[in-house]
């Protein structure tokens, strides 16, 4: 128990250690203000000091409206900035949630934000579109029929003739006037109108797009009652009747070639990327590839490439690296190598989806050594020996990981849809050499004998259990999922009903197949041969074994006193989702009830949360024709749902919003939020054996109750559930400015988080984190020149303490064009400074080093001080040789202060060749 | 300009506008000594009222838009007589084109309650949400959609669907009715296009890389006959 006991205060100390891993890169994002329905965004992530060479993957994770899960898409290196042109897909959701992951070669992880980024990811209201608003609140009572020109069309000059038929009960609209505006311009004086009709004969109006504005005016201000665009054309472009078919394909290609010196250590990398594109009739085609000589056997694919063909909405097959979706519950844009084919039948009332291919790559195993370890007693006598097989360094491999899946559904989903889909990940034992016991090397050819004498050899030939793989050998693992959903949409489709379930099975190691009976007995419980049978027939589908995530069998005793193990469908690895909605011009209220259980695995897609249940409500009001956005929002989730845990843990988060989007650019877009969250597993701290003010740093939760035992009640000592009780605020505000100034058109803008966490359960639990970031471009209309400032402030304290990281980073940068634009010169200076502090926690005995019940966390007396500064220089380069071919040069400096670490560089010359 | 008055008034509304014309196009009403030559300089939108007739001569083309959207393509040497009413608090409306002279096309929305008749001295074609033609010879012909077509003396309805065609004895008593040919629809089409409608905005969207590698996109308005 102590040794129990003493792990648990290591991995404290070490799970204080990795949070300062992430503060040697500093991620700088500016997050927009919001994000507009169907538009795209470029989400663009600055990390100085980071190299493009220093990445093996990153991806961008983004959820809507507080889903379950995250969906992910890549995102790609450019420019020395990493980028993510999102776009948002989604018809009905009011916000968009995301967190960026950057996985290094080294292993590390980076995320943005830093802290828990998938339960605090960065918020961005969604917006609706911002053309064609008005400014004016919308006249209720007054329907109409825009009769000339019809929105978004076209006429020639000499052919404009606004007209509109107005339908309203005279007796019901307050007294007033109708006016008409064109592109604001008030035309009311001569506009030709009755009670019930407006017309208006502009003349000589221009070439150009132009928006029509009917406004109703009553002593009570101005009240819109449609507004539209239309266009004035030339007779040139009014007789334009398209491109016609063009068949010739776009074709575009990178080469790189890249030397750099990271850490003294020169590399140089060349790599080449290419798209091909274009279409032919109905048929759409695309090719692309990336390659680089940082390809490696020892790591995931970093070359890439991929087809993409599709005829119309009826039929798409892609085959390459693919990034399938299929469902929240299965995948979710995890890449995959392989193909993913879609197949819808022309009316769109049946879809048929199939993919097919590897999660993951096959990683073999390196061997390092068979070490002969002997093992001592008391006397120092050797008494016996250890076999162990050690991995070289990054040696350990991974099996490839195939995934099948396939989804099938039938209806509109506008109306009525019903889907069923089922998904198989497994990995093939058969396609690494995965050394578990003596014979396995023997038997591999691999020359691992050298330090064993013939002695040994024949003691791990008569037992080549005794083989001991240090870390343990790889488990190859095998998961299913099958779900169905179903989505209704009703009153035009303003209201939906969207359902989804699934259940999953897990197995962590099928080596030794499904279940038998001597297995069984060996585990201590009985099985009756029709339950092995059935498990070996469902093998196909799934191995089911004592390694699954939770063993679908019920032990109860029998007459005998035997454990006998009965089939049985365990809850827990159930999972559903509902979720109905109401949208319309004012209002979008969601309603979404989840229930996942603990034991719902989908290894395709890593971040559903699980063991959780419980309903979100919210609800969005468009305010003043969509520029002001207020939302409400209710969370209310527990864990525990099977009942397996000691406590359940309820979370209770309270959410408001405000933007404000107004369609007068000359307006700041401001967006104010904030989030209040709650924990509690209802698990007082308590520990006699401390004192008051100790209490909340007890190392253990500790309570006496009376039992009975052997007849007579005893005072007992317990140890309890570990307490959770803790309360979070968020506030979030943006503000986005336009503003002409000093001959340039500059957009600024401002980000200020807060959030701060109090643990009331425990004593080094509370976090603060502040952070702030401001960014200034300007565009100037005099020079060929677009300049970019911006500082970023982040200062954040973890476990009421533990750690103190404070960075201030200030960067400038500007492009500048000269040769009629065919040649451009741009940098960048960035500068980073450092701060952090750490103090790990020690245990303290309390003067009994025999009872570990008394034991409470303090800081230790040493602070660990890191200082450093990060300063990157880049300089690059553009020519255009003509519109078909550029050659770019970057070069790179990089160097970090204070920690003797010698300066990075990196030199890029690039091709590019564009058709 | 709405004002309590005119609750008191009887308020006649238009039904309908004449979009677009090409000389001599004349409106006329009768009852109301309404006699008017439209100029194309000034009368682009002129309204019409129920009981209207509208004249085009030898080279004269009109478009009429409906309050309910509804087109009406009026080729040279016609004559119609445009009846009806529209509420005034809701889209709901009748209209009834008596064709007495010439030929022409409709293009009905497609609307709840609404009822759009056109009739001949023999025919009868009551629609709705269908293109389709009439003469004032009782040859009726559906481009899209449904139309159903009565001999005005006997009675006798028949609908018509898609690419059909009916014609009404000079009697009123009788329909003959069948499919016509791609060719023979498009010969029935031909001179509509005269006064075609508005020209449909359609957005190209131009993908480039500027000087800093970054992807752009620049969107260009066309605009296509509809």
């Amino acid at each position: 128990m102590r040794v129990l006991f003493t792990c648990i205060g290591v991995l404290m100390v070490l799970y204080t250690g990795t949070e300062t891993a992430w503060a040697q890169y500093n991620i700088q994002h500016q997050p927009p203000v919001a994000m507009e329905r169907n538009g795209t965004t470029q989400l663009e992530f600055s990390v100085p000091g980071l190299l493009e060479s220093d990445i093996q993957q990153t991806r961008l994770f983004y959820r809507y409206d507080g889903d379950f899960s995250y969906s992910q898409m890549e995102v790609y290196f450019q420019d020395n900035d990493l980028v993510a042109d999102f776009t948002v897909e989604n018809s009905s959701a009011s916000l968009v949630e995301y967190y960026l992951e950057i996985e290094l070669l080294s292993g590390e992880a980076l995320y943005f934000p830093a802290i828990l980024s998938s339960e605090n990811p960065v918020r961005v209201e969604i917006v609706e579109e911002l053309q064609q608003r008005s400014d004016k609140p919308e006249m209720e009572g007054i329907d109409y029929t825009i009769l000339s020109p019809q929105s978004g069309r076209g006429v020639t000059k000499d052919d404009v003739l606004i007209a509109v038929a107005l339908f309203y009960d005279i007796n019901t609209v307050e007294e007033g006037q109708f006016k008409l505006y064109v592109n604001g311009i008030d035309v009311s004086e001569e506009m030709d109108a009755s009670d019930y009709y407006i017309s208006y004969k502009p003349k000589d109006l221009s070439s150009g797009v132009y928006t029509v504005e009917l406004v109703y005016e009553t002593s009570s201000g101005e009240f819109s009652v449609v507004r539209w665009p239309f266009s004035v054309v030339a007779p040139g472009a009014a007789s334009f009747t398209g491109f016609g078919e063009n068949n010739i394909p776009t074709i575009s290609a990178e080469l790189t070639a890249r030397n750099q010196v990271i850490s003294g250590d020169v590399n140089n990398a060349y790599t080449g990327r290419s798209r091909i594109s274009g279409k032919y009739g109905l048929w759409k085609y695309s090719l692309n590839g990336y390659l680089t000589s940082q390809e490696s056997s020892r790591l995931q694919p970093q070359n890439r490439y991929g087809i993409d063909l599709m005829y119309s909405n009826w039929f798409e097959f892609e085959a390459g690296h693919v990034y399938p979706y299929m469902s929240d519950f299965t995948i979710t844009g995890r890449r995959i190598q392989g193909i993913n084919s879609n197949i819808r039948t022309p009316n769109e009332k049946l879809n048929v989806q199939f993919m097919f291919g590897q999660l993951d790559r096959r990683i073999t195993n390196l061997y390092d050594s068979l070490t002969v370890q002997e093992v001592l007693n008391s006397n120092g006598d050797p008494v016996s020996k250890n076999y162990i097989l050690t991995y070289a360094d990054e040696g350990r491999g991974t099996f490839t990981r195939n995934i099948i899946g396939g989804r099938i559904a039938a209806g509109d989903e506008r109306k009525f849809e019903i889907g069923f889909h089922a998904m198989k990940i497994e990995d093939d034992t058969t396609s690494i050499l995965n050394a578990r016991n003596y014979l396995d090397i023997i038997n591999s050819g691999l020359n691992l004998n050298s330090g064993l004498t013939p002695a040994d050899r024949d003691s791990l030939l008569s037992d080549p259990s005794r083989l001991t793989v240090d870390g343990g050998a790889a488990k190859p693992r095998e998961n299913v999922v099958l779900g169905t959903d179903l989505k209704m949409g009703f009153m035009d489709n303003t209201l939906r009903l969207e359902s989804d379930a699934a259940l999953s099975a897990l197995n962590n190691d099928v080596y030794g197949g499904p279940l038998t009976i001597e297995r069984a007995d060996d585990l201590g419980f009985d099985i009756t041969s029709g339950t092995a049978d059935f498990l070996d027939r469902l093998s196909w589908l799934i191995v089911v074994n004592e390694n699954m995530s939770v063993l679908p069998l019920r032990l109860r005793e029998n007459e005998n006193g035997d454990l006998e193990g009965s089939l049985f469908m365990p809850n827990s690895v159930f999972a559903t989702n509902h979720e109905l909605s109401y949208r319309n011009r004012f209002n979008n209220a969601r309603l979404q009830y989840r229930w996942i259980g603990p034991n719902f695995y989908s290894l395709a897609n890593s971040t559903i949360r699980r063991d959780v249940a419980g309903f979100t409500a919210s609800d969005r009001l468009n305010l003043l024709s969509n520029q002001l956005y207020l939302t409400l929002g209710l969370e209310h989730l527990k864990d525990n749902v099977s009942g397996t845990r000691d406590a359940t843990t309820k979370t209770i988060t309270y959410r408001t919003n405000a933007s404000w989007y107004p369609n007068d650019r000359s307006l700041p877009r401001v967006n104010l939020g904030f989030r209040y969250r709650s924990r509690d597993n209802n698990v007082g701290r308590q520990n006699y054996l401390l004192s008051p003010d100790l209490i909340n740093s007890a190392v253990f939760n500790v309570r006496q109750e009376i039992r009975t035992i052997s007849g007579s009640d005893s005072l007992v000592t317990v140890i309890a559930p570990t307490p959770r009780q803790n309360h979070t605020l968020n506030v979030t505000t943006g503000i986005t400015q336009q503003f002409e100034f000093m001959d340039a058109r500059n957009d600024a803008s401002l980000n200020l988080n807060t959030l701060n966490t109090t643990d009331e359960a425990f004593a080094y639990g509370d976090v603060k984190s502040t952070s702030l970031s401001l960014n200034l471009n300007s565009r100037f209309y005099e020079l060929p020149l677009e300049s970019r400032v911006g500082l970023t402030y982040n200062y954040t304290t973890s476990g009421s303490g533990q750690n103190k990281v404070r960075i201030t980073g200030l960067y400038a940068g500007g492009n500048y064009r000269l040769l009629e634009d065919k040649f451009s010169v741009n940098g960048r200076l960035a500068f980073t400074n450092n701060k952090v502090d750490s103090r790990s926690l020690d245990i303290n005995e309390n003067g009994t080093s025999e009872d570990p019940k008394d034991d409470y966390y303090e800081f230790s007396a040493l602070t660990d001080s890191d200082r450093f500064q990060t300063y990157v220089i880049q300089l690059g380069a553009r020519y255009d040789f003509d519109q078909y071919h550029a050659l770019l040069f970057d070069a790179n400096l990089t160097n970090v202060s204070g920690g003797n670490q010698a300066n990075d560089r990196i030199v890029q010359l690039r091709y590019l060749f564009r058709f | 300009m709405v004002s309590m008055e005119a609750e008191a008034l009887q308020v006649e509304r238009e039904i309908g506008i004449v979009r677009r014309f090409k000389p001599d196009v004349t409106v006329t009403n009768l009852d109301k000594d309404k006699l008017k030559t439209l100029d194309p300089a000034e009368d682009i939108g002129e309204r019409l009222f129920s009981g209207d007739s509208l004249l085009t001569d030898s080279e004269g083309f009109a478009l009429v838009y409906f309050m309910d959207k509804s087109i009406a393509k009026v080729k040279p040497n016609s004559l119609l007589i445009i009846n009806g009413d529209v509420e005034l608090s809701s889209k709901v409306s009748n209209t009834m084109i008596n064709l007495q002279r010439g030929e022409l096309f409709l293009q009905v929305q497609p609307q709840g309650a609404n009822e759009f008749e056109v009739y001949t001295s023999r025919s009868l074609a009551s629609v709705k949400g269908t293109d389709f033609g009439s003469r004032s010879d009782g040859f009726v012909w559906v481009e899209e959609g449904q139309v159903d077509v009565t001999a005005l003396n006997s009675g006798e309805t028949i609908s018509l669907f898609d690419e059909m065609y009916a014609q009404v004895d000079e009697e009123g008593n009788s329909i003959d009715s069948g499919m016509l040919e791609q060719a023979e629809l498009r010969t029935l089409n031909t001179g509509f296009d005269e006064m075609d409608t508005d020209l449909i905005q359609k957005e190209i969207i131009l993908k480039f890389r500027d000087q800093n590698g970054q992807l752009r996109e620049i969107r260009i308005d066309v605009f296509e006959e509809g």
